[in-house]
């Protein structure tokens, strides 16, 4: 794996991407410029609605960008890649298949390695998962927990040189959360590879990242970069740490301005509107 | 301790009900054959009292005993297994031209955007013609009867088939295709593995619908052009006063229709083993 550490830099050049509905054009992108250091974990927090979605849809290269470009180790982003994986908001385990055979789905559409092979590292994913004894069962038998953990083992399968993870633990419970966070970080220092990372949750921000690119409000742009400098291997113990209580103030005081700004655009907004109906 | 006494006696309660809870859903079962056996025999019961008593025009309607008569003498002869038999081979043939074409062309034009454009404007204008309007050119154009007839089937099945087909399609989850797609899906791939199975429910549902439709495309259409068959059979024992083998021919023809549906079903559930997963956990919520 020595060469996916210097590979998988993911870098963001003055990027601008607008959705467009019939009457209205929305900038949810504006000149955007960040870096994901290769063979990192950098996570991406914002306000909800601020273009989290768009970034992970962006690298993914399911979307692409009306301006600036979207690099990965130089070169343009066109279209999606196994090389590039993404974990979903929602689960998106194929229900057709068994949790073995979503596992097994990545390495059989690209033959990169042989049946027996796949076989071999789907069944070390899935128990390293805690899902030894579920193989067998379909997605909708499974807990949220479970089918998250399940995803997780998916995408590892492939050794994919950049992991996409847009909010994948939002809608768990806290403690299956807590847990999940625990999984994903045993998984990513054992495998090394580039690790986007989307959240609204500023604790498990500071609790999984290298990394912490903190966005501003819609029309959104990275406002801040911090290096979260806690110990690795991380346990939760790190969450009683005074240094994580030092950066989680910090964040949350870059993030509350962000906050205070939102709030007042949307009171310019009512105003807007109040200011529209009196017309 | 009055108190004290009060709750624990509650919880016994509680917990007996859980008891009883349990064993009542066990019951269940039983109720619901008496249930579905006091449904069918009322039905017999009523159509015996209406003929009975004569009640408006029920006169003319043959009675349950008139009917059980004639339909043991019916099954006796020869004559009925070639019609059942010739009846169910029609539809099963119309059957599955219908599936053959309609199942593949509902994935393409669910899939593929222009294959969708170049195709689906003349279905739709072909769609609203029932299938019972092509009797007459279906009656010219094939040489062989049995194939006009079969042909009536197909077009009844052939719609409900598509339509079903190509929803199943569109309704697959975007993400699905996303992931595929990062997972490292060529198009073939996807194909097969997110287009065919995320379809499958969808177009099991439309098959079951076609058939019921085939069922009553077989019976327009013998009435019309057969010399054997169900539906010829009801239509002769109409011209000949033989009443009670028209009410005969539409038991069977029911009897028929549950068959394969009860079949069909089967079958789904053989294809879609995750579906048989999604009504377990179903059940279970249930019961609960």
């Amino acid at each position: 794996m020595a060469d996916s550490n210097n590979r998988g830099e993911v870098v963001f050049e003055d990027v601008t991407r607008a959705v467009k509905t019939r009457k209205t054009e929305e900038i949810i992108l504006h000149h955007c410029s960040f870096v994901v250091e290769s063979g990192k974990l950098t996570v991406l927090i914002g306000p909800s609605g601020c273009g989290k979605t768009t970034i992970i849809n962006l690298v993914a290269g399911y979307e692409t960008p009306d301006r600036g470009k979207v690099l990965i180790d130089g070169i343009p982003v066109t279209r999606p890649d196994w090389e590039r994986l993404v974990v979903f908001q929602e689960t998106a385990l194929f229900p057709w298949l068994t949790c073995y055979d979503n596992v097994m789905f990545g390495p059989l559409a690209t033959k990169v390695m042989t049946r027996q092979e796949a076989h071999e590292q789907a069944i070390k994913l899935l128990e390293k998962v805690g899902l030894g004894d579920f193989m067998e069962k379909y997605p909708i038998q499974l807990s949220g927990g479970m089918q998250r953990r399940a995803e997780l083992a998916r995408a590892l399968i492939n050794r994919p040189t950049i992991m996409l993870m847009d909010e994948p633990f939002r809608g768990l419970d806290a403690m299956t959360r807590e847990l999940m966070q625990e999984y994903y970080l045993r998984l990513v220092e054992e495998s090394h590879g580039t690790h986007l990372f989307v959240t609204s949750e500023i604790e498990e921000a500071i609790f999984l990242a290298d990394k912490l690119i903190i966005m501003t409000n819609k029309p959104s742009r990275a406002k801040r970069v911090l290096d979260i400098d806690l110990p690795r291997p991380r346990k939760a113990e790190v969450l009683r740490s005074k240094r994580y209580l030092e950066l989680k103030a910090n964040t949350l005081e870059i993030l509350h301005e962000e906050a205070v700004k939102a709030s007042r655009a949307s009171g310019k907004a009512d105003i807007n509107i109040e200011a529209s109906i009196r017309k | 301790m009055n108190n004290q006494t009060n709750t624990i006696s509650k919880e016994i309660n509680e917990s007996d009900f859980v008891f009883e809870k349990a064993s009542f859903f066990s019951k269940i079962f039983n109720i619901k054959t008496v249930l579905n056996t006091v449904s069918i025999l009322s039905l017999f019961v009523i159509w015996g009292l209406l003929v009975h008593f004569g009640i408006y025009r029920f006169v003319l309607i043959p009675g349950p005993a008139e009917v059980l008569e004639w339909g043991i003498d019916w099954m006796g002869s020869k004559d009925f297994w070639i019609d059942a038999s010739l009846s169910t081979l029609r539809v099963l043939g119309g059957f599955t031209f219908a599936c053959l074409i309609a199942i593949p062309t509902g994935l393409m034009i669910g899939w593929n955007k222009v294959f969708s454009d170049l195709t689906f404007p003349t279905l739709e204008i072909l769609r609203p013609i029932p299938g019972i309007a092509y009797i007459p050119l279906a009656i010219l154009f094939f040489p062989w009867e049995e194939a006009s007839v079969a042909f009536i089937c197909f077009v009844g099945a052939f719609f409900p088939i598509l339509l079903n087909t190509i929803t199943g399609v569109r309704m697959i989850d975007r993400d699905f295709f996303r992931a595929a797609l990062c997972l490292g899906s060529k198009p073939k791939h996807i194909f097969w593995h997110i287009v065919v199975p995320g379809a499958l429910p969808s177009i099991s549902t439309g098959a079951a619908l076609g058939m019921g439709i085939a069922w009553m495309a077989v019976v327009a259409g013998e009435m019309i052009s057969g010399k054997w068959g169900l539906g010829y059979r009801i239509w002769e024992a109409y011209t000949l006063i033989r009443y009670p083998l028209i009410v005969d021919g539409m038991i069977v023809i029911g009897l028929l229709g549950l068959c394969s549906s009860v079949i069909i079903r089967y079958i789904t559930l053989l294809l879609i083993p995750w579906r048989k997963a999604i009504t377990e956990s179903l059940d279970e919520s249930i019961t609960k």
